[in-house]
């Protein structure tokens, strides 16, 4: 045993370190529950300059979609998905249908609209004018679909070279605020992200470039189905119909599809080159408190965009920088000449390059631009009104507040924490003496059920009656704020539905001036194509569409082909073709039902199959330039060998 | 068409029905069809027209072509045709060898001396900006169009190149004053539409201006702050409550612990 003077002596040391230990841990499990990261995982990208190659002036670079607002119908059903399919947590089902849930579900449309706005700013410094779309979405809901959304402005028909999905998030359930759950209140944003393209800029993940955690499944079934619905769409020689609902929208109104091992890497990885969708983590981001404290009076502050905008906003300029334009826009604008000039997107698709298709096809994109230009007017607009206007003041307030509530609370909590560690060391060496001497126990008893005892009880009593308290002064203010935030999100609801309604009016009328202009000018094409022409693959039987040049209906020359079969395999092609199959410089997607993303080649074919030197893009590799014979990989090969295609 | 230029062309028209009704050139013409002495003495607009079109009729004109007309000096009783000669319907009906070979002297120039009409324009350009800026391009383009097809009509016509290339020549020739119709109209096309659009920005910002006000005056700009104000200010009481109910459950916990105390001892 021990002598008790010698465990005196070395207990000292101990004791203080576990004084440290008790109070830093105490500090940071309960103060911590209200507090973020400071700094975003996007914080670290080095800013870029935009290098902007592609080659047609009609496309936007970037559009970005979130929550405006929400149709009358769908309130319920969205409040319940909403408590249903929480980020972070499983809300009980007795707290699923409080008052506080849907206060909490509106806040995060209302503050989806303000906290945006950062994000379009930013980005519409850095890249070209007019560039940056904004596409507010209503949220909706049908018996047969669920809850979804669609936009309210016509941004998503201009060709974008990545879409951006944002909108903030905050946990369903309040009484679980202590556990730290991702909330947006206050200094603290959560922000969701998904940065996606057309499925032909990667197709080995449909074109998903970025998602955060939570909407990944949900966002990976959308671009797969948005890539079927395309195929479909261009097989059966129809405009393209299908119209992404929002990812978030998509997420609340399906349960996720576990088991499924997507192509993965994390935000920032070293190894960016590999083809798998980036993962970004939920981030509870704690904004500068300094910025907040004055928000309502100085609107050229930004928290959000000194903590998470300018590093998220970089990340998307990279993006940009490192994908193809022209590749990722090819179909987008296809499918934009498709609602005005029908004939002309066949040509597009068929690549022809002949002067009369040149000549119509500039006066098509400048008509496209147009509206761009047109949206884009409409995008700032929107900025002004919300973020500028009367709507950002507002919510500029309301955080400010709800700020000021979360110090509070947490000053409180920092008082709190240090009796209770003091009081709890102190419970610790009371303990201890009683153990080593009775009498020593007595004494210390007697002196720490003074002014210690009192604290550590008090402490305790009191911690505890703060994590009620926290739960209800959350409720409580929502409650109070209320009305406020319902009026203020019905007012923004009705001058989002009323922009729309004089927005779309004002499209309207613009987009039939411009038509008729259009119309009165263009020139007949010197080309036609087949319409009933055969493209085919080795390994399909069923036939597929081709548009382009047709030699004894098959497929022959430069065009674009497309087989689907039942089963849900499918195999897309642009290029040269010969006798039906992909023959010349060319680019091929295959993908077959039941696997996660398409295989691309692009370079030589023959016969249908790759044959020379092709560039291979597989699900979670890297790409890899590789020689094939016949469709057989037959080894490695130098990239200066390497022809690609040229759009 | 202004009325200058339409008056030129009339001018031009006398001049050549006279030559065709006399069977006499003027010999002035035919020895200094294309100079730049002869074009300083134009006004500068005018000088800046003259190059600018001089350089869209050879536009994209290969080395082979120019060496397919007929070349050298044109021979004395022939005429020769300045540049806007060929603007006008009877050029199409003079000899095609005079036309030609004046075609040939126009291409050969414009090649030759490339840089120094560049030089002369941009010099125009800065000296005489509003000048310039006031000068119909499209027109200037749809003269350079009439002129580029006379030529090729008159190679078809005439009958005299023997060359098998020619008409894959002409061809490119032909293809290349599509390409600068085309860009023509897409220019006309272009200046339509931006003030389609920008009339249609202008209209719907008005509306939707009027609309903001509408909406800034409807609504009590200071609602949301005195809502949040409360909203504080009972949070806080609220606050305050939960201390008071510690405070009273600490004595009551003091109350038993004493008591417990007072029972040990």
């Amino acid at each position: 045993m021990i002598p008790f003077d010698r465990l005196n002596v070395w207990m000292k040391p101990l004791a203080a370190l576990v004084a440290a230990a008790l109070l830093s841990s105490l500090i940071s499990s309960c103060a911590g529950t209200a507090r973020g990261s400071r700094s975003s995982v996007f914080e670290h990208d080095r800013v870029l300059p935009v290098a902007d190659l592609q080659m047609s002036k009609a496309n936007a670079l970037v559009v970005i979609r979130f929550p405006a607002i929400i149709h009358a119908d769908a309130e319920e059903p969205y409040f319940h998905a909403f408590s249903i399919n929480a980020i972070g947590g499983e809300v009980p089902p007795a707290n699923r249908t409080k008052k506080v849930t849907t206060r909490i579900a509106q806040s995060v449309i209302a503050k989806s609209n303000y906290f945006v706005m950062s994000l379009y700013r930013e980005l519409q410094k850095d890249l070209p004018e007019n560039t940056v779309l904004l596409s507010p979405h209503i949220i909706l809901w049908d018996r047969e679909r669920g809850i979804y959304s669609r936009p309210i402005l016509a941004s998503e028909q201009i060709p974008s070279v990545v879409t951006v999905d944002f909108n903030v998030y905050s946990y369903p359930d309040t009484s679980a605020l202590m556990d730290s759950p991702p909330v947006t209140f206050g200094d603290l944003v959560t922000p969701l992200f998904v940065v996606h393209s057309d499925h032909w800029v990667r197709p080995s993940t449909n074109g998903l470039l970025l998602s955060s955690e939570p909407l990944l499944e949900a966002a990976w079934d959308q671009s797969r189905e948005q890539t079927a619905s395309k195929l479909r769409s261009r097989l059966e020689f129809a405009p393209a119909r299908d119209q992404r609902p929002l990812d978030f929208i998509a997420f609340l109104n399906s349960r996720a599809n576990p088991g499924r091992s997507l192509p993965l890497k994390a935000v920032g990885d070293s190894g960016r080159d590999l083809l798998a969708v980036e993962s970004y983590p939920v981030e509870k981001i704690q904004m500068n408190g300094a910025l907040l404290e004055n928000l309502s009076a100085e609107s050229g502050l930004d928290p959000f965009a000194e903590s998470f905008v300018r590093g998220a906003a970089t990340r998307i300029i990279q993006t940009l920088n490192r994908v193809d334009h022209d590749r990722a826009t090819f179909f987008s604008r296809q499918s934009a000449l498709a609602r005005f000039d029908p004939g002309l997107a066949v040509a597009v698709l068929a690549q022809a390059k002949d002067e009369s298709v040149r000549a119509r096809l500039q006066l098509a994109e400048a008509l496209i631009e147009a509206e761009r230009k047109f949206l884009a007017a409409q995008a700032l607009s929107i900025y002004d009104g919300t973020y500028l206007g009367d709507y950002g003041v507002k919510m500029r307030q309301m955080i400010e507040g709800e700020y000021r509530l979360l110090e509070n609370r947490r000053s409180m909590a920092r008082k709190q924490n240090v009796t209770a560690a003091v009081a709890a060391l102190a419970l610790a060496g009371s303990i201890y003496g009683a153990t080593a001497s009775g009498a020593a126990g007595a004494l210390s008893m007697q002196s720490f059920s003074g002014v210690l005892m009192l604290g550590s009880i008090w402490a305790m009593s009191s911690t505890l009656e703060t994590r009620a308290e926290s739960a209800e002064m959350s409720e409580h203010f929502l409650a109070l704020i209320a009305p406020a935030l319902e009026r203020q999100i019905s007012v923004q609801m009705e001058w989002l539905q009323s922009k729309e309604r004089i927005t779309a009016m004002g499209f309207a009328e613009f987009r039939n001036k411009t038509l008729t202009l259009y119309q009165a000018r263009i020139r007949s094409m010197e080309v036609e194509f087949d319409s009933n022409c055969t493209f085919r693959h080795p390994a399909f039987t069923a036939p597929g569409s081709w548009y382009g040049g047709c030699r004894d209906g098959l497929a022959d020359q430069r065009g674009y082909g497309v087989i689907l079969d039942d089963a849900g395999n499918w195999v897309e092609f642009l290029g040269s073709a010969k006798g039906g199959l992909a023959s010349g410089i060319g680019a091929m997607a295959l993908g077959k039902s039941g696997q996660l993303g398409a295989a691309y080649f692009e370079g030589a074919f023959r016969d249908g199959r790759p044959h020379g030197i092709v560039r291979v893009e597989a699900p979670g590799e890297q790409p890899r330039i590789r020689a094939y014979v016949a469709g057989e990989d037959s080894g490695a090969a130098a990239a200066g060998q390497w022809r690609g295609l040229e759009l | 068409m202004t009325r200058a230029s339409s008056l030129r062309h009339w001018g031009a028209r006398l001049l050549l029905l006279s030559a065709l009704l006399c069977g006499q050139a003027p010999l002035a013409a035919a020895q200094g069809a294309v100079d730049f002495e002869r074009f300083e003495t134009l006004p500068p607009g005018e000088q800046y027209r003259k190059l600018s079109l001089l350089l869209l009729v050879a536009g994209g004109v290969e080395p082979e072509f120019v060496e397919m007309l007929p070349a050298g000096e044109i021979e004395a009783g022939a005429i020769s045709l300045e540049l806007d000669d060929f603007v006008t319907p009877l050029v199409r009906i003079v000899n095609q060898e005079a036309m030609l070979a004046s075609a040939a002297r126009l291409f050969s120039f414009a090649r030759e001396r490339q840089p120094e009409i560049e030089r002369r324009l941009t010099a125009i350009g800065r000296a005489h900006p509003i000048l310039v800026s006031m000068i119909d391009i499209d027109e200037i383009v749809a003269d350079a169009i009439i002129i580029r097809n006379s030529v090729a009509d008159s190679i078809e016509y005439s009958g005299r190149v023997d060359d098998p290339q020619a008409p894959a020549r002409v061809r490119a020739f032909r293809e290349r004053t599509v390409y600068l119709r085309n860009m023509m109209e897409y220019n006309q096309f272009q200046k339509k539409l931006n003030a389609i659009t920008e009339q249609a920005i202008v209209d719907l910002g008005g509306r939707l201006d009027a609309y903001q006000r509408m909406f800034d005056e409807e609504i009590d700009p200071e609602l949301i702050e005195r809502r949040v104000r409360s909203a504080e200010i009972m949070s806080a009481q609220t606050g305050d409550h939960f201390d008071e109910q510690a405070a009273m459950r600490t004595n009551e916990l003091l109350m038993m612990l004493i008591l417990m105390e007072s029972e040990v001892r």
